[in-house]
C-alpha cells in the first residue's frame, strides 16, 4: 500500500514505534500491540485494522535477543493518511482481476453477464468497462446473480455487447455495504477485491482509480484509527 | 550558526541527562555512526533541515520523500520539527511512495 495523500493537507507525522512482532514489509497498516505487554505495535491481519496506528514506512524486526538496537519501525500516524492500494484479482499479491467477457448482450447497458462474476457479492460495488462500448465508464453494482451476471441500476451509456470486457471490486462510496470495509491480500500489502463487500476491516472509501486488471486501486482512510475515536 | 549538532561526544553528564529515555540515538553516540547502523537496517531516516547537508543517505541506496516535508524527530540531532525530511530505502520508496507518472504538464487523453 503506498501514501495517496492527506485529507487535510498537511504534512505527513513519523514515528518510530516499538515491534510486538515483525513486520517483513514496508506499506502495510500496524496496530496496536493489545495482544503483547511487549509491544508497541504489532502488523494488522487480514481482516482487521482494528486501532491501527497508520501504515509502516519500513520494515523491522522483533527480537528478544540482548542487543545494542530495539526493534522499530517508522509508521506514518496521520488519522487523515490516504492510503492508496492495489486491487488484487485474489488473496495473493498480484494476481490481477477477472475479466467479465460478456457472453450475452444487454440493450439496455445494465447487465453483465458471464459466469465470471463468481460467488462474491458485490452488490454496492463498482463495475466499469475495459473494453467496449462503454471502455471508461463505471457504475455501482445493485444486483449480484451468483455466477451468472451483475446488474446496474443507472445504465451504462451504450448497449452492452458480447465480449464487452468489465472488471468489478467490492468498493464504492455508495454508503452502504462498499464503502466501509476491506481486506487485505496475504502480505498486508495490496487489497482483496475478490471479497464480499462489506466484509473485512474498517476504512472509509476516498476513492477509486479504475483502470485494467493489474492496474487498479482503491483509495481509503483506515477509519479505526488508534488516534481518533475509541472505536467503531 | 548555532545548532545542536554534537559533534564530539559528552562527558559532563547530569543525573538528569543520564536518566532520561532516549528513544533513538543513544547518548554519547555520534551521528554519523548511528545514521550509518539505521541504514544499514534500511529503516527510515529522518533529517532536519540543519542536518541535511552532513549526511547522504543516497550513498547508502537511499532516496528522499520529495513530496511531503515530514513531521518527526531528526534521528541525527533529535530536533522535534514540522519539516524535516525523509529519506527511504529504495527497495520501501517504491512500496510505500509508489511511481507516480510524469505529465509534464501536459494534459492526458
Amino acid at each position: 500500500m503506498q501514501i495517496g495523500g492527506f485529507l487535510g493537507g498537511g504534512a505527513p507525522v513519523l514515528k518510530k514505534f516499538k515491534l510486538g512482532a515483525s513486520v517483513a514489509n514496508a506499506g502495510i497498516p500496524v496496530i496496536v500491540d493489545a495482544s503483547n505487554d511487549f509491544g508497541e505495535c504489532i502488523p494488522c491481519t487480514t481482516t482487521s485494522f482494528a486501532d491501527t496506528w497508520g501504515l509502516a514506512v519500513d520494515t523491522g524486526t522483533y527480537t528478544t535477543t540482548q542487543a545494542a538496537t530495539e526493534g522499530v519501525v517508522t509508521v506514518c500516524i496521520n488519522p487523515d493518511l490516504i492510503v492508496r492500494a492495489l486491487l488484487s484479482g485474489g488473496a495473493t499479491e498480484g494476481t490481477a482481476l477477472q475479466a467479465l467477457i460478456t457472453t450475452s448482450a444487454s440493450a439496455g447497458g445494465t447487465t453483465i453477464t458471464d459466469a465470471d462474476v463468481g460467488t462474491a457479492t458485490s452488490v454496492a460495488g463498482t463495475c466499469w468497462c475495459a473494453s467496449g462500448n462503454n471502455v471508461g465508464q463505471s457504475r455501482i453494482i445493485t444486483t449480484f446473480n451468483s455466477a451468472v451476471s451483475i446488474v446496474v441500476t443507472v445504465p451504462f451509456p451504450r448497449a452492452i455487447a458480447t465480449t464487452d470486457t468489465y472488471h468489478q471490486c467490492p468498493f464504492s462510496r455508495n454508503g452502504s455495504a462498499g464503502s466501509g470495509n476491506a481486506q487485505t491480500t496475504t502480505l498486508f500489502t495490496q487489497v482483496d477485491a475478490s471479497i464480499v463487500a462489506g466484509t473485512g476491516g474498517e476504512v472509509a472509501i476516498v476513492d477509486l482509480e479504475l483502470n485494467g486488471a493489474s492496474d487498479s486501486y482503491v483509495l481509503f482512510v483506515l477509519a479505526d484509527h488508534a488516534l481518533k475515536v475509541v472505536t467503531v | 550558526m548555532s545548532h545542536a549538532q554534537v559533534l564530539a561526544p559528552r562527558h559532563d553528564w547530569t543525573l538528569a541527562d543520564k536518566v532520561r529515555e532516549v528513544f533513538g540515538r543513544p547518548r554519547g553516540r555520534l551521528p554519523g555512526s548511528y545514521l550509518d547502523d539505521v541504514a544499514t537496517q534500511r529503516q527510515c531516516i529522518i533529517l532536519c533541515p540543519q542536518c541535511e547537508g552532513k549526511y547522504r543517505p543516497r550513498r547508502r541506496g537511499y532516496r528522499v520523500w520529495r513530496e511531503y516535508l515530514v513531521g518527526g524527530k531528526c534521528d541525527a540531532c533529535r530536533a522535534q520539527g514540522p519539516r524535516n525530511v525523509a529519506w527511504m530505502a529504495e527497495e520501501h520508496h517504491a512500496c510505500v511512495i509508489g511511481a507516480r507518472p510524469v505529465r509534464r504538464g501536459r494534459w492526458a487523453l
